[in-house]
């Protein structure tokens, strides 16, 4: 499984990384994260927003910083193995 | 509806006010906006409550007008931002990028262009994600120009700076500020489509696949658009009061301690030192030279310092003021601070990848030639 934190680096950028780094922790899921920082990579996501993360190349938020919480049912949602 | 009711079977009592959330939320509105209105009305107390009778400073003092002006100055800027930035916020949620880049697909009236710098007004992107949003325009179907009409009113026009401008300089001037910022964004994106700037995009922009996957955006009652409204004063104000109220700060200091008339009269006028003016050191000869209103070269001036700023209207303004007091020309001040505001270098630097550098200077330069324009229209003016 794969995370991608699509953003050019800003500050919001960074908290949402944080945040997946966080969720993987608390999920016990194991996933690689990819921080997109180039824009025309971005733009092949075809979003309009950043801070944006997308998980094995599905684009789920935009424009806003997700919380761990929420990463986290993103990533059982896309079918992440919880081991404990 | 049903379902949420099964889920809080304690709550039976609740489920009038579910079913009828909007006017109860309007009343919730209503009466929160007449006790706003009460503390705005009365605020202008506060200087001489928290000076005076907290703090036993004597009114007449300097240091006792400096804390009052102060403190009403902090307590109306801080109060009035509060609405505003909730008003907005509330605005906001109304307006997404995906929307506005459907309404401005297929439009190409010059009076459009307007249009797009008043949707970038009120459409919710932090400055990071200015230039995603710019290409995700303009790979659409949203011409060139008025992508930049857009991009440009967006951090010029924004609510910080126009509430600061209403508490500290009035009505009138507020206004003239957001007219002449939307109006350098609808002149310079029409005439960058007139002249068809487009072909200066680089050629990975055009040739982008034209189709745009649109993000769900989830469907809002308007609870979850009041609570926005609440998020926004939070994170916002949150991140701001400190550099208002050290901005403030420094601007009662300037009020004790400058002598006025410094900046209209300049050399001359200096009751301290009777035209040696050397005394003062570069800062006292520095300013009134970039705002004193008889150079002519002082709103470019202004402008090209204040383009590679960055710095948050809510400290800057509280100070401009305090020097439009002492004699400093408001059309260079607004000026310097609509270049502070609205032009940005790292972005200008991130744009790079998708426009020439001819697109770029051209850009930079309609910025600097209109805000420098609106600062001499403003001296002459006010």
């Amino acid at each position: 499984m794969k995370i991608q934190i699509l953003g050019t680096g800003c500050a919001k950028c960074n908290a949402l990384a944080a945040n997946a780094e966080q969720a993987l922790k608390e999920t016990g899921i194991k996933a690689e994260i990819e921080k997109v920082t180039d824009i025309q990579e971005i733009m092949k996501f075809k979003v309009l927003m950043t801070p944006a993360i997308a998980i094995d190349g599905k684009v789920l938020a935009a424009g806003r910083v997700v919380s761990p919480e929420d990463i986290g049912k993103f990533l059982v949602a896309a079918g992440g193995d919880q081991h404990g | 509806m049903k379902n949420d009711d099964n889920a809080k079977p304690g709550k039976s009592a609740l489920r009038f006010s579910t079913h009828s959330g909007f006017p109860r939320n309007i009343i919730t509105l209503i009466l929160m906006g007449v006790a706003w209105y009460v503390v705005y009305s009365r605020i202008d107390k506060i200087g001489a409550l928290i000076a005076v009778r907290l703090l036993h400073l004597s009114p007449v003092s300097q240091t006792g007008e400096g804390a009052v002006y102060f403190f009403n100055t902090a307590g109306e800027v801080l109060w009035l931002l509060i609405l505003v930035i909730y008003v907005m916020g509330i605005i906001r949620s109304f307006f997404q990028p995906e929307k506005v880049r459907h309404m401005l697909g297929d439009r190409r009236h010059p009076v459009d262009y307007l249009l797009a710098g008043l949707l970038g007004v009120v459409t919710p992107f932090c400055s990071c994600s200015a230039v995603p949003i710019f290409l995700g325009f303009v790979t659409s179907g949203v011409p060139l120009g008025m992508t930049f009409s857009f991009l440009i009113a967006s951090p010029m026009v924004n609510e910080i700076a126009v509430s600061l401008l209403f508490v500290l300089f009035g009505v009138k001037i507020a206004f003239t500020y957001v007219a002449s910022g939307l109006a350098i964004a609808f002149l310079v994106g029409f005439l960058m489509d007139r002249f068809r700037m487009e072909r200066y995009l680089e050629p990975w922009v055009k040739e982008f696949e034209k189709s745009a996957v649109d993000i769900a955006v989830p469907k809002m009652d308007f609870q979850s658009r009041m609570a926005k409204g609440a998020d926004a004063v939070k994170e916002i104000l949150g991140k701001i009061w400190p550099y208002a109220l050290i901005g403030i700060g420094i601007a009662a200091v300037i009020h004790m301690l400058v002598p006025s008339g410094f900046f209209s009269t300049g050399f001359s006028g200096c009751p301290e030192c009777s035209g040696n003016h050397a005394a003062h050191g570069t800062f006292a000869s520095t300013l009134p030279r970039i705002f004193g209103k008889r150079s002519w070269e002082s709103v470019p001036l202004a402008v090209l310092i204040g383009a590679p700023m960055y710095s948050n209207p809510a400290g800057m303004l509280p100070i401009l003021q305090a020097l439009i007091e002492k004699g400093a020309p408001i059309g260079t001040s607004l000026a310097f601070i609509m270049a502070v505001s609205g032009v940005s270098l790292p972005e200008m630097v991130l744009l790079r990848k998708a426009l020439r550098p001819i697109l770029i200077l051209v850009f930079l330069c309609s910025l600097i030639v209109g805000i420098t324009a609106v600062g001499y229209l403003m001296n002459a003016l006010f």
